[in-house]
């Protein structure tokens, strides 16, 4: 069964009163939608903060939702909003540290490696930080979350057209910042 | 955006179909410059798929739950609303349900309805005409509420359709500033042929008016494009206008020039 298809089921049992059915739902869509906060925001804390309050609004307004079949283009659309206030409360992409860049902490018993690993990482970042907002949430909804372009349409109330111009203009810019980087032999040939 | 970078645009990221497909890659094969930059495009995917997600623990509705009062927000698992009859409806059937169960009896006697509950003392009397009054009654309140309900409704239905009156009224002035801002930012020269275009625009086909409607529309959309300093926005603006003009002057008319000057001239 498909994620739409499993997340339609459990909002009619949520719909019915079934609570363990909120706890599934969780289970299915928290991960993507804190990884998509955490991308975007840059910013561990602020992205679980961003989740939390995204199911929340997402259980508080459910029965507000009238085509269950479109949960997760609405779900996305909310935790779009939440980046954005946050981004708006905050300002964005502060300089993290070395936990944050990585997500976990270090477990990696070859230090030369890890140090390499985190200085791409970096770079990365920074290259994704250059972008602006409109094309960065594009570019980590396609490359990270897998998303069509329709969707993103959807979720962002844009044409599919410029989903593709603004996707288009960001992997330019991103080829500009990646691929000259004197890192990018070590990436492809290490 | 034009149909080469769209095509790329949509073989990087797989979405186009199988037979589409084929044909890029054979044109890549005649195009060393298509073929760079779809390599380019799909180095710099590559790289972006090394920076690795982390674990996020997810936690459970009881902790969302607990941590919503600090957040000044209330989670309702009711999700469905019932309308009112529906409770009037729940209470007959309680009643019911209450008689069955007991031993509630309701008996008519001559003009009188007789409900009796327990020992026969608590038997009570009701007059079927007085029954029959206070039906009527609850009839006429229900008559009465109903019609204050779609009395209300029509109110509602004015204060929506007058809403929607002021509403437009605004958007009529905001498109009115916009030509205001457009103007701004145009010559003399390029104001008198958009004036022009306007006025001619009325000799065009329906068609060609819509064509026209739009392209206006992406002149406003460059304007503010250009006022989020969104280069890419500029250019797709450009294109559509561009796009749009070489449509209407298909159509067989020369109106657009002034507009194509608008769309390339001042940027």
């Amino acid at each position: 069964m498909s994620k739409e298809a499993l997340s339609e089921q459990l909002i009619r049992q949520i719909r019915a009163g079934k609570r363990s059915a909120m706890d599934e739902l969780m289970k299915l869509w928290y991960q993507p939608i804190v990884r998509y906060a955490w991308r975007f925001t840059g910013d561990r804390h602020a992205a679980e903060e961003i989740g939390q309050n995204t199911f929340l609004k997402v259980f508080r307004k459910l029965n507000q939702l009238k085509d269950i079949s479109r949960f997760h283009i609405w779900l996305y659309r909310i935790a779009d909003n939440q980046c954005k206030d946050y981004l708006r409360r905050n300002k964005k992409y502060e300089s993290l540290d070395q936990e944050q860049i990585n997500g976990q902490p270090s477990t990696r018993r070859n230090a030369q490696h890890e140090l390499e690993q985190q200085e791409q990482t970096k770079w990365i970042k920074k290259a994704l930080q250059k972008l602006p907002d409109d094309q960065r949430i594009i570019i980590v909804m396609k490359e990270y979350q897998g998303l069509k372009f329709r969707e993103i349409a959807d979720i962002l109330e844009i044409s599919e057209n410029t989903v593709k111009s603004r996707m288009y203009a960001g992997l330019k810019a991103l080829k500009k910042s990646l691929i000259r980087h004197p890192h990018k032999k070590e990436l492809y040939y290490e | 955006m034009n149909k080469r970078e769209d095509a790329i645009i949509r073989y990087v990221t797989n979405e186009m179909a199988q037979e589409e497909r084929q044909h890029f890659e054979q044109q890549m094969q005649k195009d060393p410059g298509l073929l760079r930059e779809v390599g380019d495009f799909r180095d710099t995917q590559e790289i972006l798929q090394q920076w690795q997600e982390p674990e996020f623990e997810v936690p459970s509705f009881a902790d969302l739950e607990a941590e919503a009062p600090k957040k000044g927000s209330v989670i309702q698992l009711s999700a469905v609303r019932f309308p009112k009859w529906m409770s009037y409806a729940a209470a007959v059937l309680f009643l019911l349900g209450f008689a069955w169960l007991s031993d509630l009896q309701i008996a008519q006697k001559d003009n009188s309805l007789v409900l009796s509950f327990g020992p026969a003392e608590k038997e009570a009397s009701y007059n079927t005409d007085q029954v029959a009054q206070i039906v009527d009654q609850a009839i006429a309140r229900y008559a009465t509420q109903t019609q204050e309900q779609d009395s209300k409704e029509a109110e509602l239905n004015q204060q929506f359709a007058n809403l929607e009156k002021r509403v437009t009224a605004r958007l009529a002035a905001l498109y009115q500033k916009d030509l205001k801002e457009i103007q701004q930012h145009l010559t003399d020269h390029e104001r008198k042929q958009l004036l022009a275009t306007e006025e001619l625009a009325r000799g065009l086909q329906f068609e060609q008016r819509v064509l026209l409607q739009e392209a206006i529309i992406a002149v406003l959309d460059k304007i503010e494009q250009q006022r989020l300093e969104d280069r890419i926005g500029l250019e797709n603006a450009f294109e559509q206008i561009t796009t749009l003009l070489t449509e209407i002057q298909s159509g067989g008319t020369t109106v657009v020039d002034g507009v194509t000057d608008l769309g390339v001239k001042h940027y």
